[in-house]
């Protein structure tokens, strides 16, 4: 009957395979996401700089719609819906930023933003969009790192393909 | 006109047993014959069939497995011994005039599971080979390896039962049922031991280490058993006394480990602490003389507790003696007292914080606790006597005494007031008369009494009583004919009658029919009907309060019903000699009328017990089980698929797991090593109570439930030596799945503890 205990221990073994492969049963929930988060970023600059009379304010700006006319961006800004970073510095290789208190939520158009004329409200144009994971940035109560390139020889088209 | 058509052929089954049972057999002689039949492992064999075709005598072997053939001529005889399930004896006799002949004989088992004798499914002695209903037994070395201390562990690897909670869940006739009611009936030596107030059952105050065989019965039983019997039985045979005094003591040590999630213990100091649990039980049993036994055994038991407010300590103490006044009548009495101080853990303060009880609103400023403490104690005073009238007729009669008292504790740890306490007493006998009227008709017939008396301030009713009693009463009769070697069939009918409440009465006739057919030596056929019934307990009815949850009563409840059917095959088979083979098949289905389920409802801003709904639940279950023969290698494996469908409601019945699989193995790795582990699985409810999380956060939450057990025992004196010792390591939930196995109540995590075990 010796042969056989090793016989029994293999199916007992085989049969208690399925404990291994289960599910992770019950678990705390996952915490409740802040209702804000922020993005911090850094931006690189290649190709020369635009001269100073269109070179007024650069700044980050994201945006979760993509707007077909600069006018839907001054609408939302004159509401109050659109946060945009700190100036950047003109004339440096590379500049980082930060936007806080974003709602969650997902940004598809996230840019930077150049005033090139003397008018506030209407002289803006991108010069850079983020364009790494599909262009979209997921914000869920968390600080997400993200890295934009500005090509002053290539501007982005506008409105946004 | 059927029914009449029924009790008419019952009676006529009955006749013969009588006019038989009565009449005394041929005198031709003064010699006689009387002896013991064993099995081969040297069990008394009860049912046995003794036949002197020279005489045209014979007797059948009683509980003891002993017979006495009497008035016999001087002569040589051929004794023919026969059983199904052992292989047939003949032996040469030759009897003196005026003597009286001993004799002893020894069957050996056709192939070694089937000479398995089980008493539940026709309150005697069978070979359960031959019973023609689904039964499964617990054997105790099983309740010993798995160190099991409480019904629900002794029960949930048991094919096609789930235990969920406080309920015994058998092929899904229970769902979750908040405490109160049982749909399975429990018993001890056949005797029904459900909780006067509640109606549940006690996993807790019964003599496992002095257990026999559990029985588990999984069709309506209600035929023989009565009310509550609607899912089925569970029959806890207490032991015989040793020939041979024994003393057990056993030893236990054990650690709850903290969850590994911080988010859990963050809360509750003590949920980073291994949790211990400790006990020590102890029994002797003895035979002193040949007409008197006794055994008793106990229990003192700590555990902390897994969960915060959750402390459990108590002490119990179990006893039986049997005085056999004469060779044809015996007295029993089985008792048992036990005392408890609990804390109660009733749900949880939501899934982000499982480990402590929660507080719910329950209107206004007034909010109820998801634990509380108490003190209960509970009696029990089992009676039995037993009067041999003569060959052919047996009479019982049995007591019955059940006493619990609980009193609640405070915050403070002080015990409440008295009108706070709660008692209840559930007493009654009954008179059971087993009939040999001929070699192949055995009749069963009988009357039981019971009544129940409870005094709680959580019980009053619309009625403003209280105080509440719950009288039933029955009369039941059973016929078994054994048409040929291969064929027996069983008719049996049951009316019980039962106070609703103070002004009236309602009763209830329920009929049972089953055949088994063996179709070779190997393979045995059944089919079986039966009807079932349930009264709800005085708990559903009337409890209305709202310390722990707002409950409000309902005196107009009416009972629960059953109809089950089933059909299955069971082959035994002796692989290459060495291993006993044991499959079964079996398709049921089961039709319940007037299911009780707690209901939300909004107006009183409470829950209530109502007739909620008619339910099918069918299915199908496949057990195979392989043992060695020397019976130190064993593997069990079942499947079940249930089908559980609630036809008012169109959609699943709550609390119903479709798929159970349940898979155990034990291995004497070496003469005194031995392995074992248990599996089961559970599927996730497609249904659950969505009305209990209006109160108690993520109480919908049942995920499946996995569950491996591991264990390890070693023999570390045995044979010639005084005391037979023995230590092992058992680790539950191995693998520390967190799952649930009631609404809002996290199951135990992983938990080791070692025992040590002297006999001598």
């Amino acid at each position: 009957m010796k042969k056989f205990r090793y016989f029994f221990l293999f199916l007992a073994t085989v049969a208690l395979l399925p404990a291994w492969g289960c599910e992770s049963g019950l678990e705390p929930p996952p915490p409740e996401p802040e209702p804000v988060g922020a993005i911090q970023g850094t931006v690189t600059y290649s190709g020369n700089w635009p001269p100073g009379s269109q070179l007024r304010q650069l700044f980050f700006v994201p945006l979760d719609f993509k707007p077909s006319t600069l006018l839907e961006i001054l609408t939302e800004f004159n509401q109050g819906n659109l946060k945009a970073s700190e100036p950047l510095s003109l004339n440096v290789d590379s500049d980082t930023f930060f936007v806080g208190d974003l709602d969650n939520g997902t940004y598809v158009y996230n840019i930077i933003a150049n005033q090139f004329g003397p008018n506030l409200f209407t002289d803006w144009r991108p010069v850079g969009v983020y364009e790494e994971n599909g262009g979209i940035i997921e914000i869920l109560g968390d600080t997400v790192q993200i890295s934009i390139h500005v090509d002053f020889s290539n501007f982005p088209p506008f409105p946004p393909e | 006109m059927k029914k009449l058509h029924f009790f008419t052929l019952l009676f006529l089954l009955f006749c013969p047993a009588i006019t038989k049972g009565f009449s005394v057999f041929p005198q031709s002689g003064n010699a006689a014959i009387e002896g013991v039949v064993r099995d081969a492992a040297g069990e008394p064999l009860p049912g046995v069939h003794i036949f002197i075709s020279e005489a045209g005598r014979g007797a059948v072997t009683g509980r003891e497995g002993t017979f006495r053939i009497a008035d016999l001529p001087a002569s040589n005889y051929r004794i023919r011994i026969s059983m199904v399930g052992f292989e047939t004896l003949h032996q040469e006799i030759s009897l003196q005039e005026g003597e009286t002949k001993r004799v002893g004989f020894t069957l050996s088992p056709i192939t070694l599971q089937s000479g398995e004798l089980v008493v539940t499914a026709s309150r005697r002695s069978q070979l359960i080979g031959k019973v023609s209903v689904s039964m499964s037994t617990v054997t105790p070395e099983e309740i010993r390896s798995r160190n099991a201390v409480s019904l629900n562990q002794a029960l949930e690897h048991v094919p096609g039962v789930q235990i969920l909670g406080n309920s015994v869940n058998i092929r899904g006739s229970s769902g979750f049922t908040y405490g109160v009611g049982s749909r399975v009936l429990l018993l001890v030596d056949g005797v029904p031991l459900m909780g006067p107030d509640q109606g549940g059952m006690d996993f807790d105050g019964l003599p496992l280490t002095q257990t026999r065989q559990i029985e588990v019965l999984k069709s309506p039983g209600s035929a023989l058993y009565g009310g509550g019997a609607l899912g089925g039985v569970v029959n806890l045979i207490t032991n015989d006394y040793a020939e041979i005094p024994e003393t057990t003591l056993r030893l236990i040590g054990g650690l709850y480990q903290p969850v590994r999630f911080g988010e859990w213990k963050q809360n509750w100091d003590g949920a980073s602490d291994y949790r211990p649990f400790s006990g020590l039980l102890f029994g002797r049993s003895q035979k002193v003389t040949q007409r008197f036994g006794y055994w008793f055994s106990g229990r003192l038991q700590h555990n902390e507790g897994y969960l915060q407010d959750n402390r459990t300590r108590g002490a119990e103490f179990y006893s039986k003696f049997g005085w056999e006044f004469s060779n044809s009548s015996e007295f029993s009495l089985y008792s048992s007292v036990r005392r408890n101080r609990n804390q109660q853990f009733l749900y949880w303060n939501g899934l982000a914080d499982v480990l402590r009880p929660g507080q719910i609103q329950t209107g206004g400023n007034e909010s109820a606790s998801g634990s509380n403490e108490g003190l209960s104690d509970r009696i029990t005073l089992l009676p039995v006597y037993t009067h041999q009238i003569n060959d052919a007729i047996r009479l019982t009669a049995r007591g019955r005494l059940f006493g619990v008292a609980f009193r609640p504790i405070d915050s403070e740890g002080n015990v409440r007031p008295s009108d706070k306490h709660n008692v209840g007493v559930r007493y009654g006998g009954e008179l059971q008369a087993d009939i040999y009227a001929t070699e192949q008709l055995f009749v069963t017939a009988g009357a039981t009494f019971d009544e129940n008396y409870i005094r709680a301030d959580v019980y009053i009713g619309t009625d403003s009583l209280t105080v509440r009693n719950q009288p039933e009463g029955s009369l039941f009769l059973q016929a078994e004919m054994e048409w040929t070697r291969r064929l027996t069939t069983t008719g049996g009918i049951r009316y019980d009658a039962y106070q609703v409440h103070t002004l009236s009465t309602a009763s209830q006739i329920s009929p049972k029919f089953s055949s088994s057919l063996l179709l070779t030596e190997q393979l045995i056929a059944r089919a079986s009907f039966g009807k079932g019934f349930r009264v709800p307990s005085v708990a559903e009815r009337f409890f209305s309060n709202s310390d722990f949850f707002p409950l409000e009563s309902n005196l107009g409840l009416k009972p629960e019903t059953s109809t089950g059917y089933e059909a299955g095959l069971t082959w035994l088979y002796l692989l290459a000699n060495r291993f006993s083979l044991k499959a079964e098949i079996t398709g049921f289905w089961n039709e319940y009328k007037n299911l009780v389920e707690p209901t939300f409802f909004q107006e009183s801003g409470s829950f209530r017990f109502i007739n909620l709904t008619s339910a099918r639940i069918r299915g199908a279950e496949m057990a195979l089980s392989l043992s060695s023969v020397d019976q130190r290698h064993h593997l069990n494996g079942a499947y079940t698929h249930l089908d559980a469908f609630d036809k008012m409601l169109n959609r699943p019945l709550a609390y119903r797991s479709s798929h159970l699989v349940q898979l155990s193995g034990r291995t004497g790795v070496t003469p005194k090593l031995e392995l074992g582990a248990d599996f089961r699985w559970s599927s996730a409810p497609e249904q659950v109570d969505t009305d209990f999380s209006l109160f108690v956060p993520d109480a919908e939450l049942f995920p499946a439930i996995y569950v491996t057990d591991l264990r390890v025992r070693y023999q570390i004196t045995s044979g010639n030596n005084a005391v037979n010792l023995n230590a092992s390591l058992l680790i539950r939930n191995l693998f520390d799945y967190y799952y649930v196995e009631r609404p809002a109540i996290f199951a135990p995590p992983r938990n080791a503890q070692i025992v040590f075990e002297a006999r001598f």
